[in-house]
């Protein structure tokens, strides 16, 4: 028996082991499943690091995880790439479900290459691609990550909302039926969200709600492109629109409403619907990250369009900063590139981050000051004037609810989802229970004018976005019945101040009773303390006029030919205008370009409108659609611009007060309800000149149709159609917006836009008309648009109901606007 | 005698069943017929203006499906209309009976009486004629019947196709959106759910006035 020896050798293979053990065991890979960056080294990604159906991806961008603001797209991102490995799916395709209560969509949104691309399955169960040498296997990943990280999200915070709406009891407009509807109003109806993770879009990313689908494009003009998806900062925005989309529609989802057409925030190429959407999917990206930038890898390290949430940004410009009068505020920095800070350019970006800036700066209120101090630390301000910055305690200056920062997030998302759902509602009643009955109409006039509130008659914007957010702050964290702020109500004041910082307390009441023509003045509108209102300038609608200076244009005229080609043709493929006349030439061969409207042209005329008031107008929107502005088939003249004189076939307002057929009545149902308002009809913007033997009138443009012996089917519209048989707003065209105009300035003179002393504008800055071919040249026309803007005081506000807002039936006449009157005549 | 009233007997019933099953096969074919229409028309069509005085208009192509980036699982249309399965034996279809369609408007459904447009089976053609007539040639688009309905439009009771379209310019720019198209005339009545761009560059179209 050999005991020594085998004792021996068996402590030398212990001695081996417990040498060679633990080396082994470090090569093993964690399934901490946590994002951690990669600490120096790269990551193979290769499929034996992971575990079945794992693999790896960015939850944040390369620039971020490598501390790199010079990372180069030929630089491998595996040295960059998040060390842990994370589970994917255990699907065999990437397809993901998704939860709400105790609903189950097992086909909840899935990732493709493209959108012919077949599925991209995992290789040996595994998930894990190289960046570089597997890279559209590893952005599908990459982005099926990202989508699933933050649809998980999204959905934890909706139903967080939902128990605050369905548990606390207050007008909601979160539906109860959130959760029981067949429509899904909690996701998409088809429930399939799609994201193409490389769709071959060049510079660009975007959301298709037709298709329910995120394309992550790439910027293909560097050596080694960049692929937007490796880029999550952008992936989490553009799903922000997506969520927007779902948040939007949520009401008459929940009410099973028959239709087909969405609600959706924005229409033209420039509005403040747009705008918002924009900043809110910004914040999405911070709602993701925790970081108040956005975009340094996918937009910012290439072409320069990264941006910022918050003022103590470096890329702001100086003079912006945390102090109560640096703010991000509105109208003054609507066309503010922080990019490019000297330079003002109208886009929905821009003006977006004033929304994303206060949504930060309210979720920091939220917080509790520790944890403001943690992550803010100190700003730098010259607050005592002597010329020197010092710092200051961010956290010192500012008002704390005391949430933790998943609550102030939920808190902050559900005041932004409560808002949404009730600007958008189809139903009208936008806040408590669905119904059909048309007392409990409170929005957006009644369903079947709903749409037309929504996308022009009464858009959403600034305005009406934060006073609805302020509404459903002040029914939650702000009542003191709740104590959400560590037992207490966030201080009304505090929070009026800080939206006054931003210049958005726009409003003069919260409107808690809503529109309804017959309960809007009769319930709760609690005023704003008008003290609180420092920043934020409200101005008079008459202050808002053509430019009548010397040798000022009252409006432009477009009639190029190629000008009018390819705004047509960019407005057509677009989706916003559906036709035009057959009395149209389809080359447009009537256009002269002589600046003047002759017949057969399509025209673009954009206002040349002046602010005369000392403080800048934000939101200026021109409509030209029909409205409630004749009766009898004359043009009522008691409408505030005293337009035509009586002798000048102005309608007869001898009716009684207040009854149907007068021009002192408003329809109710915008014209459409001949049973109730058998008298109420609306009439297009544009009138004519007619001369008889005994005098000069203004006519409608049938009438004039008539006399001239002009046949019904060559109207523009055809015989269907004679009121605008011979001037015809183009539909879709029918509404113009300007971003801000500056104190005694016009839009082109508030953006500098011209070096060659003529403006150009976009398509969203111009009314586009038809012309009709038959109209006898030196006829003269008069069209009678509306304006207004959205820090205008008495577009909103109703002085002779305490200020309440006007109902919304009102918004079919001329009380919330300012007349701007268009006259023109025909020329050959 | 006998044989010849049984032959007489059996050429009346083989004649009798010929009779039957020529049109049994016939109205099956008129099923399938409408059915191979209605099935065409749900798939997606391609027109393609070629030069401003011609439109061609075929089934989308493999390579178009791909260039346009059509999903080959779109099933992006929410209504559960579609999906139903048609009754088997129903002699009409929705395109042609206002009464299959479904009411998209409030308020009671229209009688068929106060329908104000009849159902063009061209209107698919006429919609890419309409749709293609200001654009420029090699302006590709491709259009998808998601379902039919009953709208109301300007106080009038209109026949209409959900659609889907998506239009690719000359320089490769997509677009999408959904839309209501008039059964009869194949023009759009209304547009909803537009593509939102981010477009990262400075591009947008600039308009100068005229100068006078």
């Amino acid at each position: 028996m050999r005991t020594d020896s085998k004792l021996k050798l068996n402590w030398e293979k212990a001695y081996l082991l417990g040498l060679i053990l633990p080396l082994l065991t470090s090569c093993l890979p964690s399934q901490s499943g946590q994002s951690k960056k990669s600490s120096g080294g790269s990551v193979s990604n290769a499929t034996y690091t992971v575990n079945p159906n794992y693999g790896r991806y960015f939850f944040d961008n390369p620039i971020i995880n490598s501390g790199n603001y010079n990372l180069s797209t030929s630089e491998s991102l595996s040295l960059h790439l998040d060390s842990d490995q994370k589970f994917i799916t255990n699907n065999q395709f990437l397809i993901g479900s998704c939860n709400f209560g105790s609903q189950q969509i097992s086909k909840c949104f899935e990732v493709k290459e493209d959108e012919s691309s077949g599925y991209l399955s995992a290789t040996e169960n595994r998930w894990a691609f190289n960046p570089s040498t597997q890279t559209e296997e590893f952005l599908q990943v990459q982005t099926f990550g990202n989508m699933r990280d933050m649809t998980e999200r999204f959905h934890n915070s909706l139903e967080w909302s939902y128990d605050i709406s369905q548990g606390y009891g207050y007008n909601s407009a979160i539906p109860y039926e959130l959760t029981l509807s067949d429509d899904i109003p909690f996701w998409y109806k088809s429930g399939l969200l799609k994201g193409y993770a490389d769709c071959d879009a060049e510079n660009n990313a975007y959301y298709d709600p037709s298709s329910k689908s995120v394309c992550l494009g790439s910027i293909t003009a560097i050596s080694t492109a960049l692929y937007m998806a490796t880029d999550p900062t952008i992936t989490y925005h553009e799903l922000g629109h997506a969520y927007t989309h779902i948040n939007i529609n949520m009401r008459h989802r929940a009410h099973e409403m028959d239709i087909d057409v969405d609600s959706s925030l924005g229409q033209v190429f420039y509005d403040e619907a747009g705008s918002i959407g924009e900043g809110l999917s910004d914040f999405y990206s911070f709602y993701m990250t925790e970081r108040t930038h956005f975009a340094e890898w996918g937009l910012g390290r290439y072409i320069g369009q990264s941006r910022p949430m918050t003022e103590d940004d470096s890329l702001h410009a100086p003079g912006i900063n945390l102090g109560s009068s640096g703010r991000l505020s509105y109208p003054e920095f609507v066309n503010y590139d922080p990019n490019e800070p000297n330079v003002p350019y109208e886009d929905v970006h821009y003006s977006g981050q004033i929304a994303s800036h206060f949504l930060h700066a309210f979720y920091t209120s939220l917080l509790a000051k520790n944890l403001v101090d943690s992550d803010y630390g100190v700003y730098y301000a010259d607050k005592d004037e002597d010329g020197t910055n010092e710092a200051y305690s961010y956290a010192d200056s500012l008002y704390h609810c005391g949430m933790t920062k998943e609550n102030a997030k939920n808190m902050t998302m559900h005041l932004v989802f409560e808002t949404l759902a009730e600007l958008g509602d189809q139903t009208a009643t936008g806040f408590g229970d669905l119904s059909n009955d048309p007392n409990d109409y409170k929005v957006n006039l009644d369903p079947e004018n709903a749409l037309e509130w929504i996308n022009l008659v009464k858009p959403i914007n600034y305005r009406s976005f934060f006073q609805t957010f302020s509404k459903y702050f002040l029914q939650t964290l702000g009542n003191n019945a709740f104590g959400m702020c560590n037992g207490l109500a966030y201080d009304r004041d505090e929070y009026e101040l800080l939206l006054d910082r931003y210049g958005l307390l726009l409003f003069r009441t919260y409107n808690q009773d809503g529109n309804n023509m017959n309960s809007g003045h009769s319930g709760t509108h609690t005023s704003v303390t008008n003290t609180n209102r420092v920043n934020t300038v409200l101005i008079d609608k008459n202050m808002l006029k053509l430019d009548e200076r010397a040798d000022s244009a009252s409006a432009f005229v477009i009639d190029g030919q190629a000008d009018i080609l390819s705004a047509i043709e960019s407005l057509i493929l677009s989706g916003q205008i559906t036709s035009i006349s057959e009395q149209i030439d389809d080359s447009f061969a009537y256009n002269n370009g002589n600046a003047q409207i002759s017949p057969g042209e399509v025209v673009g005329i954009a206002l040349n409108l002046y602010n005369n008031s000392n403080s800048p107008m934000g939101g200026i929107q021109v409509l030209a659609n029909d409205w409630d502005h004749f009766k009898d088939k004359k043009p009522c003249n008691n409408l505030g611009d005293n337009f035509p004189l009586d002798s000048e076939g102005a309608a007869n307002l001898s009716s009684d007060e207040g009854v149907q057929g007068g021009c002192d009545y408003v329809t109710r149902y915008n014209g459409k309800d001949s049973f109730n308002e058998p008298d109420e009809e609306l009439a297009p913007v544009c009138f004519v000149e007619y001369s008889d033997a005994d005098a000069t009138k203004w006519v409608n443009q049938n009438l004039y149709r008539q006399e001239m012996g002009l046949s019904a089917n060559k109207c523009l519209g055809g015989s269907d159609s004679l009121n605008d048989c011979l001037v015809r707003v183009i539909k879709g065209g029918d509404q113009a917006y300007f971003s801000k105009l500056n104190p005694k300035s016009t839009w082109t003179e508030t953006l500098k836009n011209t070096t060659t002393g003529t403006p150009t504008f976009t398509t969203s800055n111009v009314i586009f008309m038809e012309i009709n071919p038959s109209i006898p040249p030196g006829t003269t026309f008069n069209c009678r648009m509306r304006a207004r803007f959205t820090n205008c005081d008495d577009c909103y506000h109703d002085e002779d109901n305490a200020q309440d807002d006007y109902l919304d039936y009102e918004f079919s006449g001329a009380k919330p606007f300012k007349l701007i009157n268009f006259q023109f005549t025909v020329i050959d | 005698m006998k044989k010849q009233l049984k032959l007489i007997f059996l050429c009346t019933c083989l004649l009798f069943l010929s009779i039957g099953a020529f049109s049994y096969l016939r109205w099956q074919g008129n099923q399938e017929m409408a059915m191979n229409h209605r099935e065409a028309e749900n798939k997606w069509k391609t027109f393609n203006k070629v030069s401003n005085k011609e439109i061609k208009s075929y089934p989308t192509t493999e390579k178009e499906r791909k260039d346009f980036k059509l999903d080959e699982d779109d099933h992006s249309h929410d209504s559960h209309e579609s999906k139903k399965r048609s009754v088997a034996s129903q002699k009409t279809t929705p395109e042609k009976d206002p009464n299959l369609r479904p009411w998209k408007g409030i308020g009671a459904r229209p009688l068929s009486s106060e329908i104000d447009n009849e159902y063009n089976p061209e209107w698919k053609e006429e919609l890419g004629k309409n749709l293609l007539r200001f654009l420029r040639p090699k302006t590709l688009s491709v259009i998808k019947r998601e379902n039919s309905a009953l709208i109301k439009h300007k106080g009038k009771y209109l026949m209409v196709e959900h659609v889907a379209i998506k239009l690719q310019s000359p320089e490769g720019q997509h677009y999408g959106y959904n839309a209501y198209v008039d059964s009869a005339s194949g023009k759009i009545i209304r547009t909803w759910n537009r593509t939102i761009h981010e477009k990262f560059s400075r591009s947008a179209l600039r308009l100068s006035p005229s100068r006078n």
